[in-house]
């Protein structure tokens, strides 16, 4: 590796850094400015990198990174595969918008960056894994070359664009729903609690996995839509209950707070249990013996042995992330929330290093 | 500190308390002790977050090179690096190039 390479490298990896943690990274970048000789520049790079992705918040932030750019080229590729034009170019336009939106949305003017919390940023890489994985998935439905999926009109067995079109808008709402409330939750500037998102999105993640275990080792069991909302109902109360504080008091305002924290945690494991059950529904007919219930007939390669609800369960999902998208808003305009000031200083315990105007300066000497 | 620190954690200690008032960088703190950036930077960090190490932006760097991260120990530092147990013998280097002493003391880690 050369020593502009490994500069290279070092410069991307403090990018990718928490503004705190990155304070650690432009000192490394402002001390390699100064050391001379190729050799002794490229050991110095290299041990910075290793030394930033050696702490938990860099690894985070680094993986976020890579998992966001792989999820890009993957779906790239996906949508380039699909056969007919006019439906590859706006499948691409979808990943083109999704990419921008989420863009802007961390940007200042949206919700700004994402929380040092470690709870936040898991969520925040889970939850662009998510959403690139259902962009994938559906991607690959709309694909001309076998097996033939979705978009194939039932009577007349051809590529029906204009359903194809209507399945890539509803993905595009979907989606940009998803990724409005994800970046809402998990936004620094907002006042979610860690312990909030911990649980919220921890209690989806346990909802998910009882529901997948118990339709794949208890082959009776009904994989429909109703017992897979009344998992979420469930999930979405087990984690407000659990979150509710026992004092709670109306009128009070640090009760209000914690009530508004326990609506969050609340919307967000509901949320993510359908987003999580969405995406089992739509990988499981990957299988061959599992089936979408909007599939055309004849579909299936293999004869299927259990049918999905996969649309059924995205819908009230829909409703769930627009209850959350609202409940953030709402939170991060309240200006007397506890919550608020109890995510900054989690935050800044998180890193280790409660830095932050030194950043701006050494920032400013760069970039000029 | 509540646990006893490794040897490298303890060199630089001993290397900050040499000449307490003094800002030092990193790269020149590491040829101190001979420790590669890899090795010195998470002991800078724990240093720092544990309230042992202040540091600051180097105000006025000379000839357009980017201004250094500075640090130094706070007082709890000294009293740490004092509490070691005495040196092994001559592993530090001479240092090569003293800091500007007219470096901005932001001192945020000693708060």
């Amino acid at each position: 590796m050369s020593a502009d390479l490994a500069g290279g490298v070092l410069q991307l990896v403090v990018r990718a850094l928490p503004a705190r943690q990155a304070e650690w990274g432009d000192a490394m970048r402002a001390e390699l400015v100064g050391i001379a000789g190729r050799g002794e520049r490229r050991r110095f790079a290299v041990g910075c990198v290793l030394a930033l992705l050696r702490r938990p918040a860099g690894a985070l932030a680094v993986g976020r990174w890579l998992v966001c750019g792989v999820l890009l080229v993957a779906a790239v590729a996906l949508g380039w595969a699909i056969g007919v034009p006019r439906i590859r170019a706006e499948a691409l336009g979808v990943v083109a918008g999704l990419v921008l939106g989420h863009r802007l949305l961390r940007s200042r003017i949206g919700f700004g960056p994402v929380a040092a919390a470690r709870g936040a940023r898991l969520l925040a890489a889970g939850g662009i894994l998510a959403v690139g994985a259902e962009a994938m998935l559906e991607f690959r439905r709309l694909r001309v070359d076998p097996p033939l999926t979705l978009p194939v009109n039932a009577t007349t067995g051809v590529y029906d664009e204009s359903r194809a079109t209507w399945n890539l808008i509803a993905l595009a709402v979907v989606l940009a729903v998803l990724l409005i409330a994800l970046t809402g939750v998990t936004s620094g500037r907002v006042a979610v609690r860690p312990s909030t998102i911990v649980l919220g999105a921890g209690t989806a993640a346990v909802a998910a996995t009882i529901w997948l275990a118990v339709v794949l080792f208890h082959p009776a069991a009904s994989t429909g839509a109703g017992p897979a909302l009344l998992g979420v109902l469930a999930a979405g109360l087990v984690a407000s209950v659990w979150a509710g504080d026992s004092s709670w008091a109306p009128g009070e305002p640090a009760a209000r707070a914690d009530a508004r924290q326990a609506l969050v945690a609340g919307l967000l494991a509901a949320a993510g249990t359908t987003t999580a059950l969405g995406l089992l529904m739509d990988l499981l007919p990957l299988t061959g013996h599992w089936v979408a219930n909007d599939a055309p007939p004849g579909f299936a390669a293999h004869p299927p042995t259990r049918l999905v609800d996969t649309v059924v369960v995205w819908l009230p999902g829909l409703v769930f992330t627009l209850g959350l998208i609202l409940t953030v808003r709402r939170s991060s305009q309240a200006p007397h929330s506890t919550g608020s000031t109890e995510a900054r200083s989690t935050d800044d315990h998180a890193s280790g290093a409660p830095m932050t105007t030194g950043r701006d300066v050494v920032v400013a000497r760069f970039t000029r | 500190m509540t646990r006893r620190p490794s040897a490298q954690t303890a060199a630089v200690l001993r290397a900050l308390a040499g000449d307490r008032g003094r800002w030092r960088y990193g790269y020149e703190l590491g040829q101190e002790v001979d420790l590669k950036a890899g090795s010195l930077y998470p002991i800078l960090m724990r240093l720092h977050a544990r309230g042992l190490l202040e540091s600051c932006w180097e105000a006025e760097p000379p000839g357009g090179r980017p201004a250094r991260h500075l640090y130094r120990l706070t007082g709890a530092g000294i009293r740490a690096a004092a509490a070691l147990p005495a040196a092994e013998p001559a592993r530090a280097r001479t240092a090569r190039r003293p800091v500007n002493g007219s470096a901005r003391i932001a001192s945020r880690g000693a708060r």
